[in-house]
């Protein structure tokens, strides 16, 4: 399956160019402290908003931070809050919808009425009010963006759910005995997991956006945290000065957001046999 | 699900940190004025009670007062609905026009430069942190430029005869006030967070209405129709277009409704003094009765649009109808 999708990979141009993207935002990542020798809280200098240098790549920020690893470990830090939340996206969705699926009847209805209700919601509305009621931290941010993208994945596991327990293989599974939960566990869930694959890529850039404004609206607990909405919130509270700023950490946020969003069309058209025929 | 709603937002004032009575007295606040207040407030009553007087507030307009301005909510937020909607719908209408254009263009002309543009707005657009196009379009057209202002809805030093009664300005100065330069001016600072707020719809509909006359410039009837010998043009307006759009017209109504919390982040940007900005600064103040008030009047609305959307399907699509006879 692997060695079929990297085929694929080969002639897919822009999803080419989103592994690229989300490559390179790993990489930096994950040698952010080889790749500086500044920590992201660490201050540099007084010289605020300093010009890029030899020794500061990208200048100094508006609080005397080297803006290159504040830039490098937001990385780590998007990357990380990103992940935690598609995941707990995933995880709530998956079990409501595979419930949903499964059990029929009132669980279906009772779990499909509270996704409705979720979904009655803006999406990015919802996430600030549940950051009202949790409190502002980096931490709630993943829990307000989880389960406000929960509702999806919800939807896409109850249809798949749906889909492959109505096959020959699990009325077999069902005639020889098997449980409830073995059935769903070991039979029905691992062959839902591919357009799951999809819609958690297309997530994590809707997850990215979501954080970032979420704390470009102060709503990210600590302003000094490494995180790529609140460089730019940094930035854009000084515009004259800070927009060299601005700019870096936006830029960061598209080329990430776009990564993802390449990567999960091109996923998208890899499962969709009439793209694969073309 | 209104009544979903309605609870929820009830319960949106328990769940929230901090104490009411503390925030209306001030730290100075001993537990007898405390207690006296959360009675004067019917704090100290049973859950349902309090709820069922919550939606008869709520029914009759009432909203109760900000505990941390001591503003009628009501009042406030007769002045920042129709900001919202006036900002919301100018974006619809732009994000409509370009989107729609753009994705024919492409569909007809594929793999020319339009498609590339269509495919390069349609990645971008849904990719884009619309703060930050805010930001850099506010930064080259009202800063470097000066074409446009940097925010606010109008310039009120100005226009201080102004004094709108509702809060659709533009509809005010149009037909109350008769005035093609304050037109002019509210448009001038309406032009920028609209177009801001609808890139990330424009995107979407640019991508749907290309994938969508693609898929109907393939069907049968239209190479029927060409072999025929009609022209180029209407094969694509007559014949393309009334299929193709039917998706994409009946998408509007959703996009419409998630531009509300898209209003979220341009109003701050824009300093637009909007719903979506009301919500901010109720969150930063934890103000319970705003975000209360807000939170059921924006998901009333996303509800009820999402309704006229699905009402809407079987309106536009004539199929849909005839199904529904039989």
């Amino acid at each position: 399956m692997i060695r079929d999708f990297l085929g694929f990979l080969r002639k897919h141009r822009p999803a080419q160019v989103g592994v690229v993207l989300i490559l390179l935002v790993v990489f930096a990542a994950v040698l952010a402290p080889v790749l500086t020798d500044y920590g992201p809280k660490d201050p540099v200098s007084y010289n605020f908003f300093e010009d890029p240098s030899s020794s500061h790549w990208l200048g100094l920020d508006g609080q005397g931070y080297d803006l290159f690893s504040r830039i490098v470990y937001g990385a780590r830090t998007t990357l990380r809050i990103a992940l935690l939340a598609t995941l707990l996206a995933m995880c709530l969705g998956g079990v409501m919808g595979s419930l949903a699926g499964y059990a029929g009847r009132w669980i279906d209805l009772t779990v499909m009425r509270v996704v409705d209700f979720m979904m009655s919601f803006p999406s990015f509305l919802l996430a600030v009010v549940m950051v009202a009621i949790l409190g502002k931290s980096l931490d709630n941010l993943v829990l307000a963006v989880g389960i406000v993208g929960a509702p999806l994945f919800a939807r896409q596991v109850r249809a798949e759910v749906l889909r492959v327990k109505a096959l020959e293989y699990v009325e077999s599974a069902r005639a020889l005995g098997y449980s409830n939960l073995r059935i769903l566990l070991c039979h029905v869930l691992p062959n839902c997991l591919t357009p799951l694959i999809v819609l958690a890529t297309l997530g994590m850039g809707s997850a990215i956006l979501d954080v970032a404004g979420l704390a470009f609206l102060g709503l990210g607990g600590d302003p000094f945290d490494p995180e790529w909405g609140l460089i730019l919130k940094a930035g854009w509270n000084s515009p004259s000065k800070g927009a060299f700023q601005v700019g870096v950490a936006g830029a960061c946020i598209l080329g990430t957001v776009l990564g993802f969003n390449l990567l999960g069309d091109g996923l998208r058209d890899w499962l969709d046999p009439r793209t694969r025929l073309k | 699900m209104l009544i979903a709603i309605s609870i929820a937002s009830f319960l949106l004032l328990q769940a929230l940190p901090g104490d009411p009575t503390a925030a209306l007295l001030g730290q100075q606040a001993t537990e007898e004025n405390m207690a006296s207040m959360r009675h004067e407030l019917g704090l100290d009553r049973p859950l349902p009670v309090q709820y069922i007087d919550f939606v008869g507030d709520a029914l009759q307009g009432d909203f109760g007062r900000s505990y941390f301005t001591n503003q009628d909510v009501s009042t406030e937020l007769k002045q920042r609905i129709p900001a919202t909607v006036e900002l919301a719908l100018a974006a619809m209408i732009l994000a409509t026009i370009m989107g729609v254009s753009l994705g024919i263009l492409a569909s007809i002309k594929p793999r020319s430069i339009w498609d590339f543009i269509c495919l390069f707005i349609a990645l971008t657009g849904v990719s884009m942190p619309i703060f930050w196009l805010g930001f850099l379009l506010q930064q080259l057209f009202a800063g470097d430029m000066g074409l446009v202002p940097f925010g606010g809805r109008f310039n009120e030093a100005g226009w201080q005869g102004f004094q709108p009664e509702t809060g659709f300005y533009i509809y005010e100065a149009i037909f109350t006030y008769h005035s093609p330069a304050l037109t002019f001016e509210l448009l001038h600072h309406l032009a920028l967070p609209a177009f801001v707020l609808a890139t990330v719809p424009m995107a979407l509909i640019a991508r749907m209405t290309r994938a969508s006359m693609l898929e109907v410039l393939d069907q049968d009837y239209i190479r029927t129709a060409r072999a025929k010998g009609l022209a180029s043009t209407p094969v694509v307006v007559r014949h393309a277009m009334r299929n193709a759009l039917i998706p994409v017209i009946t998408s509007i109504g959703t996009q419409f409704g998630y531009l509300l919390g898209g209003a979220v982040l341009t109003e701050t940007i824009f300093n637009w003094p909007g719903m979506g900005r009301y919500v901010v600064d109720a969150v930063i103040r934890l103000d319970g009765k705003p975000l209360q008030a807000s939170v059921l009047i924006i998901a009333t609305f996303f509800v009820l649009i999402n309704l006229l959307t699905d009402i809407s399907y079987s309106i536009i699509d004539p199929r849909l109808r005839h199904r529904g006879r039989k």
